[in-house]
């Protein structure tokens, strides 16, 4: 599609359903990704995502800034997390806890320990400390957000992201090592 | 350093991969996409002013039940609503003001919306659904004024 992000926001403001789609197949990975960034649960992450795309249907007319939209879904989805956070009187992430609350019937877990490699990863994915697990979750989002994304969905300055990021890495890579894993 | 960042890059990778099993779900996607259809269409937005849920302090409890209170304006109309909960169900108390009849729908995302009701003469309604989820109320006034308030999930 030619159409830029501001073009695209107009139309599905009009009314325009497949600009709308647009819209979401681009930036729903993000939303996700923040969303399970903060823990929550498949249900409350889905709980997120619907009131943060339902609060752009109410904006779409007064986006100010459209280039600028995955910044403004980030920061409204992480809103949308710390409300359910506290309308469930549940505890705000702590460094003990695993990001993605145990569920019974959650495939994800099963699906990854198919695979060796991923298996190894994920172990030492999740012997990270938290911040990194969620900043690196949004960081491997699918359609790669920005920087700009990345620090709007955390709630960090962007000058942090780069810097964050490469020590997270290194944690990662280190916690591999200490597993005697080897990714190759 | 190059060497770092490609490194770097080849790990971010293989998270990515790894990541991907906890993919967006399509019930959720879809969800996004029938958004659309709640434009407003002939409404006023009222938007979110204040909602105790949001505030860093608790929210307050009133002996048992938990009480989040909720403010919505539109110009010069205020809509507020106390939310009480107990268990699956939630009680709405709401004032409009300045004071007038109001008809009060509350609308949900997920479907199933109880009938409207109509505030009296001093803006005050009740609203007693069985479940929470997303919604968002639409007011209607005599004289064909509207007003939708931001969605809130309660």
């Amino acid at each position: 599609m030619s159409c830029t992000l501001p073009e695209i926001v107009q139309q599905a403001s009009g009314g325009n359903q497949a600009a709308w789609e647009q819209l979401v197949d681009r930036f729903s990975g993000l939303v996700w990704s923040t969303a399970r960034a903060h823990r929550l649960s498949a249900a409350e992450a889905a709980d997120a995502a619907q009131s943060t795309w339902l609060r752009l249907v109410e904006h779409l007319d007064r986006i100010e800034d459209p280039e600028r939209l995955g910044a403004w879904l980030a920061t409204t989805a992480r809103r949308e997390c710390l409300r359910i956070i506290r309308m469930g009187k549940r505890e705000l992430p702590s460094d003990e806890e695993w990001m993605f609350e145990p569920e019974s019937g959650d495939a994800v877990e099963a699906r990854l320990l198919a695979r060796e490699r991923d298996a190894a990863l994920w172990a030492a994915f999740r012997e990270i400390e938290e911040r990194c697990q969620a900043l690196l979750r949004l960081v491997c989002a699918p359609e790669p957000p920005s920087y700009d994304e990345v620090a709007a969905a955390l709630g960090m300055p962007v000058g942090a992201i780069g810097p964050t990021r490469a020590r997270c890495l290194d944690k990662l890579r280190r916690q591999l090592d200490a597993q005697g894993a080897d990714l190759r | 350093m190059v060497q770092r960042d490609e490194q770097d890059e080849a790990l971010i990778e293989q998270l990515r991969n790894t990541l991907q099993s906890d993919a967006v779900p399509e019930t959720v996607t879809q969800a996004a996409k029938a958004a659309l259809s709640w434009r407003r269409i002939d409404a006023e937005l009222a938007e979110l002013l204040s909602d105790s849920a949001l505030d860093a302090e608790p929210a307050l409890a009133r002996g048992e039940a938990l009480v989040r209170s909720v403010t919505f304006s539109a110009g010069k109309t205020i809509v507020e609503l106390e939310i009480h909960q107990d268990r699956e169900r939630r009680t709405l108390l709401g004032q409009v003001s300045p004071a007038a009849t109001w008809t009060v729908e509350v609308q949900g995302a997920n479907g199933v919306t109880p009938e409207p009701v109509r505030s009296d003469l001093l803006g005050r309604f009740r609203i007693a659904l069985q479940q929470g989820g997303t919604v968002r109320l639409r007011l209607s006034a005599a004289n064909d004024a509207v007003i939708e308030t931001a969605w809130i999930p309660i």
